[in-house]
């Protein structure tokens, strides 16, 4: 995980700040900390709240800093440019971690003992079909939804114990839009802020601020009713970032919306990702998945069936290239003869082969296929073939 | 089972801030009603009805029916509030949701929307006491006493209220409630006649266990600078009523929505 983003995103103990001071760090590299330490933690030499410190280590042990502003305070994130501090320095704990998660409604096990962990820094997806439990997964982590049984800890801290602790640094993308219709777009950035006791000074001014980030300045004192559906989702995301969170829960972020919010939206979480936050997400559009989780894992019937990233799943499950053609009793044979695996979808089959040229130029030199398709392995790929194609409800 | 005494903080008043923000948003409306009503009913009901009824235990008719008219607007002012328009909050808007997932817990947000209920009570009271004492028909400065009252009175219909909100199925059974508890009780608690007129049975029910009767014995006491009656029975009756069903609502609030 370290050495795959050759950047690495280490939260030291979320919620006591502990600072670089404390880390043992070997190796040469830069550490970039943004963040912000409590009040009565502070000491001189630490860093201070909006300030970025870039300090380079000149010999082990010995760190030198300078200053920089930087827009995201209240997190104390180490950024490690080069993995090998991290790897014999800081040790790197999950933001989020599951042990056994069981949550059970009546009979119906809605999640049946599922073990994860999310990294700091990273883009982490749940995947599944309805009813895979997903959105229950979610809501647990959101301390919404107690569990059945089994563990979960967020920021290192205990669902049913701090809730209230854990929810002051969580931003919340719910799947089902619930602004509030009685205030316009402003107000319900600012009413929101109000409920995590944010002043209203700043609360207003990061409100402005979130209105530019998705681009809703121009809708700031329009009610909520008067918004198209992407603009919806959109202040929902900001009203998610208003507590300046350093965890946010996204449950389907782009479910309805047409392509052009759909980008807008990618390219907003991926901005967010790069300043450093952890993101949590549930999505069906598979191409989605694929662009911005660094892992993900794909849920059936409240079991998580596959854990990993995206390219490595693809290439896993479905290989690097698929085949498609024409299903005809004679290229069935074929096909078995050559001992290639394959899968039968309607009209058509689909041919899972690391040597793809080799079998379509068979299928096209002996079999008469009709048409034959060759195409990149995707994730739907995967997913199709780990859950199958029976319609869910 | 494992009973949980629910335990609200004070972010409740942060819920109990929205909806006062939403209030004074459409003030013009919803100041309507108060100033209105006592206006209609004072002149229909109290004067034109009046001189047919004259005096009753030995008090004008229209002074008579004066702190009735207050008790029944602490009554309906925050029950609606806490049936109705909390449930649209919690079932149409999914405000509940929204606000749940900050620091908010339920139990915040149930007292929050009580706490509201009582101060809507408390607002259109003061409204409507502003119109009764240029009318002339309450005495001051006993009458004064009503505005904190009215905040005790409202907490007692919230809770009552929040209870059908929270067993509920839809916001249609809602009329249950409305139609054979409220409305009853709006015409059969010593408001606009004693209830020493009624059968015997009938009157022990109401003083025995009517919320509205209790409202109207104290608020009658005030208005009208005597205290009457069953005036510190029924003080105590609401108070510990409103802090049972305070929490009883809050408990059923918290099993339907955390799920």
């Amino acid at each position: 995980m370290c050495g795959e983003l050759n950047r690495v995103y280490c939260l030291a103990s979320p919620l006591s700040h502990q600072t670089v001071a404390g880390a043992p760090v070997v190796g040469r590299g830069v550490i970039y900390i943004y963040g912000e330490v409590e009040a009565d933690q502070r000491k001189p030499g630490y860093p201070s709240p909006a300030h970025q410190m870039v300090g380079k280590n000149k010999g082990a042990g010995h760190l030198s800093f300078t200053r920089k502003k930087v827009d995201f305070t209240e997190r104390v994130l180490f950024r490690v440019n080069n993995p090998s501090i991290t790897r014999k320095g800081l040790p790197v704990k999950p933001i989020i971690e599951g042990r056994g998660l069981r949550k059970e409604f009546g009979t119906l096990k809605a999640v049946d003992g599922i073990t994860f962990s999310v990294m700091p820094g990273e883009v982490f997806g749940f995947l599944g079909p309805n009813g895979a439990g997903k959105t229950t997964t979610m809501k647990m982590i959101e301390c919404v939804a107690p569990a059945t049984s089994g563990i979960l800890t967020v920021f290192g801290l205990d669902v049913n114990r701090d809730p209230r602790r854990i929810k002051r640094w969580l931003g919340v993308v719910p799947q089902e839009t619930n602004l509030d219709p009685d205030f316009t777009t402003l107000e319900n950035l600012l009413v929101y802020a109000r409920y995590f006791g944010i002043p209203a000074a700043e609360a207003r001014q990061r409100s402005e601020e979130l209105l530019s980030f998705v681009q809703l300045s121009e809708k700031r004192d329009v009610p909520i009713e008067k918004l198209s559906g992407g603009m919806k989702r959109r202040l929902i995301l900001a009203r998610a970032l208003v507590n300046s969170p350093r965890l946010l829960v996204l449950d389907e972020p782009t479910i309805g919306l047409d392509p052009q919010a759909r980008h807008l939206m990618w390219e907003k979480l991926k901005t967010l990702q790069a300043a450093g936050n952890t993101i949590v997400l549930t999505t069906h559009y598979l191409e989605e998945a694929e662009r911005l989780c660094n892992r993900l894992v794909i849920m059936d019937h409240g079991k998580i069936l596959v854990e990993g990233a995206p390219g490595d799943l693809v290439r896993q499950y479905a290989g690097e290239d698929v085949i498609e053609a024409d299903y005809t009793p004679r290229v069935v044979r074929c096909l078995e003869e050559i001992g290639a695996r394959f899968e039968v979808h309607g009209d058509m089959v689909q041919v899972f082969s690391d040597r793809p040229k080799e079998v379509a130029t068979r299928l096209l030199s002996d079999c008469n296929p009709g048409r034959v398709f060759v195409r990149r392995g995707s994730l739907e790929d995967v997913f199709l073939s780990l859950t199958g194609r029976a319609l869910r409800d | 089972m494992h009973i949980m005494i629910p335990r609200p903080t004070w972010y409740a008043w942060k819920v109990w801030r929205r909806n006062w923000d939403v209030f004074f948003k459409t003030y013009r409306v919803n100041f309507l009603p108060p100033f209105v009503e006592p206006v209609l009913y004072l002149l229909a009901i109290g004067y034109g009805l009046g001189i047919f009824v004259g005096e009753i235990e030995g008090i004008p008719y229209v002074h008579y029916i004066a702190p009735a008219l207050l008790a029944i607007s602490m009554m309906n002012s925050s029950f609606f509030e806490c049936t109705y328009s909390s449930f649209v909050r919690m079932y149409y808007q999914k405000t509940f949701d929204a606000m749940i997932s900050t620091p908010l817990s339920i139990e915040d947000v149930i007292a929050g929307e009580l706490l509201w209920g009582a101060t809507r009570s408390l607002i259109y009271a003061t409204a409507m006491l502003v119109v009764l004492v240029a009318f002339g028909v309450v005495s001051l400065p006993s009458s004064l006493l009503v505005i904190p009252f009215s905040f005790l009175a409202g907490l007692l219909f919230s809770g009552i209220a929040m209870c059908f909100t929270a067993i509920t199925p839809g916001i249609d059974t809602l009329n249950y409630p409305a139609f054979l508890f409220i409305t009853p009780m709006f015409l059969f608690s010593g408001t606009f006649f004693p209830l020493s007129v009624l059968p015997e049975a009938l009157q022990v029910f109401a003083i025995g266990v009517l919320p509205l009767a209790q409202v109207v014995t104290v608020t009658r006491s005030l208005t009208l600078a005597t205290p009457l009656p069953f005036f510190f029975y029924s003080l105590a009756w609401i108070a510990s009523c409103a802090t049972v069903f305070f929490f009883l609502s809050i408990y059923l609030m918290k099993k339907r929505l955390v799920v």
